[in-house]
């Protein structure tokens, strides 16, 4: 059996799409013409071929997300699937060993992914630091429990103005915040702004302030017909909500609770840090529920600590636990953090926290502290180091990524 | 109509008990020996009697919980009900105006209740500040990504040999905690270790590292629960404790060799247990986070003075006016660090400023400085937000898993 990591060619992407439509049972459709096919360029790919024939498959789509303030690249990977006949040879191990050194290569000092099974993923060192909360409430519970429904005007704009409108926002919105992807007009198009005949056309609101700004909007969809109820048959899908400030944030949801004939508003993709929770008069209402987001991956520590954004001026030294994927993260290293930047060299001294790759992962999105880490055996360090990691990785707001990929 | 408001005596708790079966729909059973008359002390109720009929009920349960490190007075504050003749006449109100004030000459800074409706306790300061994670597991789902299961011994104990192990391990664990309540031996014969008809015997399985006990659980089994062909029981887990990373594995790992189980549902867990970090596959632990306990800040100058602190450091709050609480008001100056903390009034500008209901999030470290401040719910500078973020971290998340 000969294997040969490479990328596919033009030619070869239809049969990416065939080994896509049976790994993921049709999800995103069957035969050489579908997403997997269609949506991947031949460049971000690297496929197992097996005796000449494909085997295994991957993707490297190049993103750039937030974080803390900065921009920095982001291996977004996807569309990984093995033919039944290959499985349990290790070839995702090795496109990944291959992989994360491209990316290294590349800039992408950190990778993140979907997860069809946690468990391939967490092996290669993925921690989940993402979480998709899903909120499902009916139009008469959207009620502020301090009565302040926002003062915003809210309006549905036309679908061909509202791209621009809606893309400004958007931009502002996820400036300060964390594993937010930035948006090409294809993935606008492809995620938020993308009709699904069962759920009828797109709608747009903006919400202006005073002086006619656009301070927030949210894109949904309307159906009749959903929701067992003798006059709120209607269900209200919230696809994407983003807001400037929290009287943004209220107004939006007033307009929504406008909607008389809607007896359910379901938003699935709300960040851990929403604050519906404390704005609402009866919480439970939203019968909330986090289920699992997307899955981040430290590929270059260096290139990745230095080039997040930090609020805190400190130093730190952090030992990293050996990990055969990406042996040039492996030891102990400087980090100096502020404001203005962050700068990481290696280092001699005994490290104040040592941690595994998968728990970097959680400590630089921001997902975990590093108490978290320490109260469950995940990193070591004194009460001294925990306050400072605490301090240094701790991000203005959670981290999130609402996008799938 | 003459109202008074004043404790009910021992005769009239079976009124109470009547009332609390109707609020509660029989939750709690029905006529004058229910729950709510019969586990309540005269002494602990606040009353509303309308021309001299028991109108509004209120009782201030005395609990003591941790508080990062430290053991705090909390007033539980249950059994509140109001008679459908007597609703929208702001008799809670009255109730808690004058509830507040007591608590604070006890020396109980901190209330905190179960709600049956939110937006009732929201209009008096409270603010939810615990989880209920839920968990709901097939057995063989029970897995670790990392393989290990924990190398403790797990053994199931009598029944009269439990209440010792299992006080001793809890209060270990509770004590650098937040939230937790301690447990006098009352709450574990008639909560935690109870019997019940519909969940059979009560089991307790111990963890050991070389005979010490590092962690336990107490749970129930019971037969026909799951629609499975092979595994139909279900295990609930009642109450579970850990010392370390170890005995938590460990714990699981002796509730996954229960082979004929098909679903673990688990209650309870605080917002920061670890499941989700040690699971191979996490999404099914059927995560769901329903509504906890509410926390309210009665005396914040005293509350803020007793609680634990992990920082040295300063900063001055100021607290918006509270007319339930009004002593509360204005600025005042922490001072906080390991060993203890100090507050004063102050005249300087605050550091940050928020309201009562806002500081029992902060309090409990439920929420950070820098949330409250990006929802608006908090003022503040960066750096006075930054602060406050590292003084008001908890070593833990808090939890209260009781019911009271």
């Amino acid at each position: 059996m000969t294997v040969e990591i490479r990328p596919a060619t033009a030619e070869e992407m239809g049969e990416m799409g065939i080994l896509g439509g049976y790994v993921y049972g049709g999800s995103f459709g069957d035969g050489p013409e579908n997403v997997i096919a269609t949506a991947n360029l031949p460049d971000w790919t690297l496929c197992a071929f097996v005796d000449g024939k494909l085997a295994s498959m991957f993707s490297d789509i190049p993103f750039t997300m937030r974080a803390n303030g900065r921009a920095v690249k982001l291996a977004g990977v996807s569309t990984i699937g093995t033919q039944p006949e290959h499985r349990r040879q290790g070839l995702v191990r090795r496109i990944h060993t291959r992989a994360f050194n491209d990316m290294r290569d590349a800039g992408q000092n950190v990778a993140a992914l979907w997860a069809s099974q946690a468990a391939i993923y967490q092996r290669y060192g993925y921690a989940m630091t993402t979480v998709l909360r899903r909120y499902t409430v009916d139009t008469v519970d959207i009620r502020f429990h301090d009565d302040d429904g926002g003062s915003g005007r809210v309006a549905r704009v036309d679908l061909d103005e509202a791209y621009d409108v809606v893309k400004g926002i958007y931009v502002q919105f996820i400036a300060d915040r964390m594993c937010y992807l930035h948006r090409a007009k294809a993935l606008w198009l492809q995620n938020a702004l993308e009709p699904v005949e069962t759920d009828g056309p797109i709608w747009v609101a903006v919400c202006y302030d005073e002086d006619n700004e656009p301070r927030g909007y949210v894109i949904y969809t309307l159906r009749a017909g959903k929701v067992d109820h003798a006059a709120r048959g209607q269900e209200l899908v919230v696809r994407d909500l983003a807001w400037l400030n929290p009287d943004a944030y209220r107004s939006l949801w007033r307009f929504i609770a406008s909607h008389d004939l809607v007896g359910r508003v379901r938003w699935s993709n709300a960040p851990a840090d929403d604050p519906a929770f404390e704005f609402f008069m009866e919480p439970r209402m939203l019968h909330s529920e986090d289920r699992e987001g997307a899955w981040f991956r430290v590929v270059d520590a260096v290139g990745a600590l230095t080039e997040r954004g930090y609020d805190q001026e400190a130093d730190l030294t952090i030992g990293l636990a050996a990990d055969p994927l990406t042996p040039w993260n492996d030891g102990t290293w400087h980090l100096e953090t502020g404001p203005d930047g962050a700068r990481m060299r290696p280092s001699n001294e005994t490290p104040e926290i040592e941690l595994s790759s998968k728990a970097l992962a959680s400590l630089y999105t921001g997902f975990r502290s590093a108490t978290e880490l320490a109260n469950w055996g995940l990193l070591d360090g004194d009460a001294h180091a925990l306050a400072k990691a605490n301090a240094i990785f701790r991000t203005r707001h959670a981290p999130h990524t609402p996008d799938h990929f | 109509m003459n109202v008074e408001i004043r404790p009910a005596t021992a005769e009239e708790l079976g009124q109470m008990g009547i009332l609390g079966g109707y609020a509660y729909g029989g939750a709690f059973g029905d006529g004058a020996d229910s729950a709510v008359g019969k586990f309540n002390k005269p002494d602990w109720t606040l009353c509303a009697f309308a021309d001299g009929k028991l109108a509004s009920s209120f009782a201030n349960v005395p609990f003591t919980m941790g508080a990062n490190g430290r053991a705090v007075k909390l007033a539980g504050v249950s059994s509140i009900a109001t008679q459908p003749e007597y609703r929208r006449l702001g008799l809670a109100r009255r109730i808690h105006t004058r509830a507040f004030g007591e608590m604070r000459e006890a020396g109980q800074h901190v209330a905190a209740l179960w709600a049956s409706l939110a937006a009732i306790y929201q209009r008096f300061g409270y603010a939810m500040t615990t989880v209920m994670r839920e968990y709901a597991v097939d057995a063989p789902d029970i897995r670790f990504h990392d393989d290990d299961g924990g190398d403790g011994r797990v053994a199931r104990v009598a029944a009269d040999e439990a209440p010792d192990v299992v006080k001793r391990i809890y209060g270990e664990f509770i004590a650098e905690r937040m939230c937790y309540l301690h447990r006098a031996d009352d709450d574990w014969r008639n909560d935690v270790l109870k019997p019940g008809k519909a969940t059979g015997p009560v089991w307790v399985a111990v963890c050991y590292d070389d005979d010490e006990p590092r962690g336990y659980v107490v749970y129930t089994l019971r037969a026909d629960k799951v629609d499975h062909g092979a595994r139909d029981q279900e295990l609930r887990i009642r109450d579970m404790a850990w010392l370390d990373g170890n005995a938590y594995r460990s714990l699981w790992r002796f509730i996954a060799s229960h082979d004929l189980v098909g679903r673990v549902r688990w209650y309870g867990a605080p917002a920061d247990d670890p499941a989700a970090e040690f699971f191979l596959e996490p999404r099914l632990l059927h995560t769901e986070d329903h509504e906890g306990a509410w926390f309210r800040i009665i005396d914040a100058a005293a509350a803020l003075a007793e609680r634990g602190y992990d920082h040295e450091g300063e900063l001055t709050l100021g607290l918006a006016a509270d007319p339930l609480t009004p002593w509360n008001t204005g600025a005042w100056h922490l001072e906080a660090g390991t060993d203890g903390a100090r507050t004063r009034r102050s005249n300087d500008a605050p550091d940050i400023a928020l309201s009562i209901k806002a500081l029992a999030s902060l309090y409990t470290g439920f929420r950070s400085a820098t949330e409250l401040a990006n929802w608006g719910l908090l003022d503040g500078t960066r750096d006075a937000v930054r602060k406050a973020d590292a003084l008001f971290g908890t070593r833990h998340a808090p939890h209260t898993p009781d019911h009271f």
